[in-house]
């Protein structure tokens, strides 16, 4: 009984399925997909509230355009509680990309690789992933003063002025000795200051750096 | 193209169909008009009724066209968020034991070879291990494969190479998947495209599922024929003859009801996919589709997920027995789930591959060695099953902030974590067998304790474990994150803070009186809080007040710097729930629940520096691309000085006060920091400390709040110890900032001392806020400090 029933509706189908469009065989069924949706939304990361017709996720490059976190307005960008300083950029004297006065000092040799790689991803323009690095050699060396500064400089760089005043502060708790880092953060963290529009509190922190 | 000449015939002979009765009535004798003219009648009504149900059936059939279509076209597979925890860095000086390391690579399913020869295994020799890694890509850059030769010496990675012998500065082992986050109706699966089907599990498939399954047209009247046959022969229901096709259509489209209606609905369907889609499109459907198992709520969707959860390897990597296992239980996944059935799953993944033998897809030789191996299943617990429910419980909530449930759900996101699968696991350990000790120890009922542990880094805020209760594999109520409990001294600290942050007023070694408190409360009734041993100790140094976790003191204490300022301190160090401000609050009158706790004593132990707890590193899309990174970041909230004078005094409760047993644990030379909590009665078991790297807090009472019997020192301080000895802590050495001077006073005076002096002891103090006068035991005048002892200071 089944298989006649079975039978009767495969003949019927067949009927349908020749008087419809036709078989599509070998036509794409996009079964998998290998591109997602979009992950976008009103409750979207907050990239797409501050650019949301940058959806796409552009491939990240050494063009200097940073992945979407951060490819808003400079400085502006990562999940941070800073993301409101927009500092207006005639602030910015000299905005210097690295502290030559306090080079990173480490025995240990995957700290060492992590800078070297942090240091060309920063030439290459890929700040974030710079970043990643920097931070994967504070997760080796956490008391390492010197490595904090050089976070502390990538976020100078980056223009994100309120974070890198905070990791030169902690750079600094760390080397209550170390005169040439202290002197070092504290003229990036007067940079970071005169940039957000603090003149008073920039001239105390190069006061500090003298 | 059989199938569009059959169709066409078919139709043909439809069309004759209709004039056909009307030529025979006509050939009919007129002799038997009557009749005929009632048969004519009759073929008439028959006609229309035959005409209105092609009709109707015609319409359904393109409605069922339809529905086949667009879902299928417009299938999403759903993939779920996968989770990963931290990658272990590996590098020469790391601190990596060769028992870690193992417990590592078992966990990344790697196997344990007499020599390393494939990708993901491994071998050791004592403390050498050499491994093979897969290769992995990361939120920001791949690691390739590797051979990699590890030297171990004692608890550190003393030596990393290749193969050659050259050294390699850093390796990043692959990320652990740690879970998912599947949707609400519980499906989970991984990926896998068709081209990735190992070619074993196909022929397997089609060798025990659907022999014919290149053949047939989506249904396969023989194997119907030999099912039934095969059926009525052993009076049961022993095989079935649904192809693949009708499988996936039954899982696709329809419910689990076994009607003859749902039967003709499926063939139907199954016949439209078949004659719609390519062969190896619907194999590949089929593959991520097929239900495999069931993991508490979890439903076990697709060979990837499932290769994934019994042996914890990607499916590329499973050898014959093992996908001829997962073949044979298509069939039932429960009944032959292989870990509480072996014996069962056994017998069935032997017949799966009696089969592929029969039907040439094995050779002999093959199929003897593959019934020879074990099932080869993971350990429990070392699948791909969501292994720390609670800590992504805590990614979740995380994600909710900036991810809509359904992108985290079923965009295929990867999620890397900060979660620290060894220290995790020696949390779980710790709190699980500490609380069977305890419970024994103190003679309380069995199963009653229950328990929380938060540890995360102090300088970054990463979350490295969290546990949520002593029986870890359930998800249930999340203690580390939901149980708001009164944390009782715990809050003395603060107390204590916001007090050294008036240097002119207070020193450690300023004199509070330890001394009988009674205040008036609103609703007139008296508050009159006493000393855990109810006695008074008169006046003592804050120094000796907290290290002894003093009430009477501590509430004097609190009343003069006011109630106001500790409560705004508390706002400073992270907390961000409302705290009423009434004197009781000076003695821990505020709940919190153990992260919260974990916030507040990370801003302490960082130095007054704060970084909000973190549980996500970075979101990748299902592509590779970077969504989202969530970076480091710190803020001082607090002055450095005063959390300094602060944590000196946190390590004098571990060295002499009411941390002191913490010594049966850990060595003094550690000198850890950290405050015991009890609350009334006993309902509450509280520690929170830390070493150098990492700051940990851990709760224990009981879930219907009845008192547990245990307090701080004697409970959750027992976990921590156990915790910490696991773990291994550095010395926690506190750089003393350049606004403190250590200085040499007299204990029991107060005064200036020096170093001969019988009690004196090296203290810090706020620039400017030593005292001055000179204790009668200095036999120099009044001392300047000298540069010595300042630099002795310096890391005490």
């Amino acid at each position: 009984m089944k298989q006649i029933l079975v039978c009767i509706t495969v003949s019927a189908v067949l009927v349908v399925a020749g008087c419809s469009t036709g078989p599509r065989r070998g036509a794409p069924a996009p079964v998998v997909r290998s591109q997602p949706a979009p992950v976008t939304s009103a409750k979207a990361p907050l990239e797409s509230r501050a650019a949301p017709e940058s959806i796409s996720y552009p491939a990240r490059d050494t063009s200097g355009t940073e992945i979407i976190p951060y490819a808003t307005a400079p400085g502006a960008a990562e999940i941070t509680p800073y993301s409101s300083d927009r500092p207006s950029a005639a602030e910015i004297t000299a905005a210097p990309s690295m502290e030559p006065a306090a080079p990173v000092r480490s025995n240990n040799t995957a700290v060492l690789a992590l800078l070297s790689s942090a240091g060309s991803q920063q030439q290459g323009g890929d700040m974030p992933g710079a970043a990643a690095t920097l931070e994967r050699a504070l997760r080796i060396e956490p008391r390492n003063a010197r490595l904090w500064h050089r976070l502390a400089s990538l976020r100078l760089e980056q223009k994100q002025y309120r974070m890198a005043a905070d990791l030169a502060d902690k750079s600094n708790s760390l080397a209550p000795e170390d005169d040439n880092l202290r002197r070092a953060n504290w003229r990036l963290i007067a940079r970071s200051r005169s940039a957000l529009g603090d003149s008073k509190g920039a001239q105390q922190a190069w006061e500090m750096a003298r | 193209m059989p199938r569009q000449t059959k169709v066409t015939k078919k139709r043909s002979a439809a069309g004759k169909a209709a004039p056909g009765p009307d030529r025979r009535s006509r050939q009919r004798p007129p002799s038997v008009k009557a009749s005929r003219r009632a048969g004519y009648r009759w073929s008439t009504r028959l006609l229309a009724l035959a005409f209105l149900f092609s009709l109707v059936f015609g319409v359904y059939l393109l409605y069922l066209d339809n529905l086949v279509q667009i879902k299928f076209d417009g299938k999403r597979w759903s993939v779920p968020a996968r989770v990963y925890g931290r990658p272990l860095d590996l590098y020469a000086g790391a601190r990596i034991g060769p028992e870690q390391m193992a417990e590592e690579l078992i966990r990344l399913g790697y196997r344990k070879l007499s020599h390393p020869d494939k990708q993901a295994s491994w071998s050791r020799n004592h403390n050498r291990f050499l491994v093979r890694t897969r290769p992995f890509t990361f939120w920001d850059g791949s690691e390739p494969e590797r051979f990699l030769d590890l030297r171990f010496d004692g608890d550190r990675l003393a030596g990393l190479y290749d193969a050659g012998g050259a050294p390699l500065a850093l390796v990043r082992l692959e990320a652990p998947e740690v879970g998912s986050i599947y949707p609400s109706h519980n499906e989970d699966r991984i990926l896998i495209s068709k081209d990735q089907l190992p070619e074993l599990l196909v022929k397997g498939l089609l060798a025990v599922e659907d022999r014919s399954f290149y053949n047939h047209h989506g249904v396969d009247p023989k194997a119907i024929l030999r099912a039934l046959w095969a059926n009525l022969r052993a009076g049961g229901l022993v095989q079935g003859g649904s192809t693949l096709t009708q499988q996936l259509i039954k899982n696709l489209y329809l419910t689990q009801e076994r009607t003859l209606w749902r039967k003709l609905n499926e063939a139907a369907m199954a016949v439209i996919l078949d004659a719609r889609y390519a062969k190896d499109e619907i194999m590949g459907a089929y593959a991520n589709e097929i239900y495999l198992g069931q993991d508490g709520s979890r439903a076990i969707h697709g060979f990837g997920l499932a290769s994934r959860f019994y042996f914890n390897r990607p499916l590329a990597e499973l050898d014959l027995p093992r996908l001829a296992l997962l073949v044979g239980m298509i069939r039932g996944p429960s009944l032959y789930d292989p870990r509480r059935h072996p014996e069962r799953a056994k017998q069935r993944r032997d017949k799966v591959l009696e089969m592929m033998l029969q039907q040439g897809a094995i050779g002999e030789q093959q199929q003897r060695q593959a019934v020879a191996a074990p099932l080869g299943i993971g350990n429990p617990g070392s699948g791909g099953e969501v292994r720390y429910p609670a800590f992504l419980t805590l990614v979740r909530r995380q994600l909710h902030s900036d991810y809509r449930e359904e992108d985290l759900t079923s965009e295929g996101l990867r999620i890397f974590t900060t979660l620290d699968p060894w220290v995790q696991e020696q949390a779980e350990k710790a709190l699980s067998s500490r609380l069977d000790l305890l419970e024994k120890a103190h003679k309380l009922p069995a199963g009653k304790l229950e328990g929380a542990v938060v540890v995360a880094a102090t300088g970054s805020g990463e979350v490295l474990a969290v546990v949520s209760g002593r029986r870890t594999e359930f998800s249930g109520f999340n203690r580390a994150l939901d149980a708001v409990r009164p944390i009782g001294s715990l809050i003395k600290p603060v107390v204590y803070l916001a007090a050294l942050m008036q240097p002119q007023r207070y020193t450690l070694t300023t004199r509070i009186a330890d001394a009988p408190v009674s205040l008036k409360i609103p609703g007139g009734k008296r508050w009159t809080p006493q000393n855990y041993d109810r006695t008074s100790h008169g006046r003592v140094t804050l120094f000796q007040a907290l290290a002894h976790s003093y009430n009477l003191a501590t509430v004097n204490l609190g009343l003069d710097v006011g109630v106001e300022a500790v409560s705004s301190l508390l706002a400073d160090l992270g907390i961000s729930r409302k705290v009423e401000v009434v004197p009781a609050l000076l003695l821990g009158a505020l709940s919190l629940p153990p992260l919260e706790v974990a916030q507040l004593y990370q801003t302490l132990a960082a130095g007054g520096f704060h970084s909000p707890l973190r549980a996500i590193r970075e979101v990748q899309s299902s592509d590779g691309n970077a969504l989202q990174r969530y970076p480091l970041t710190v803020r001082q909230s607090v002055d450095q000085g005063p959390v300094y004078l602060l944590n000196r005094n946190l390590q004098e409760v571990v060295r002499s006060g009411t941390g002191r047993a913490l010594s049966s644990f850990l060595s003094a030379d550690l000198r850890l920091a950290g405050k015991t909590g009890t609350t009334d009665e006993l309902r509450d078991s509280w520690f929170a400390g830390f070493d150098s790297d990492r700051v940990a807090v851990v709760w224990v009472g009981r879930d219907d709040n009845s008192p547990a019997g245990l307090s701080g020192s004697q409970g959750a301080m027992r976990v921590w110890g156990d915790l910490m000895r696991r773990l291994k802590p550095e010395p926690l050495l506190l750089p003393a900032p350049a606004s403190v001077d250590n200085v040499w006073v007299d204990t029991n005076s107060g005064l200036l001392a020096d170093e001969n002096c019988a009690n004196a002891e090296l203290m810090p103090y706020l620039k400017g806020s030593a005292p001055v006068t000179a204790s009668s035991c200095v036999t120099r005048p009044a001392p300047a400090q000298s540069v010595g002892d300042f630099f002795r200071g310096l890391f005490e």
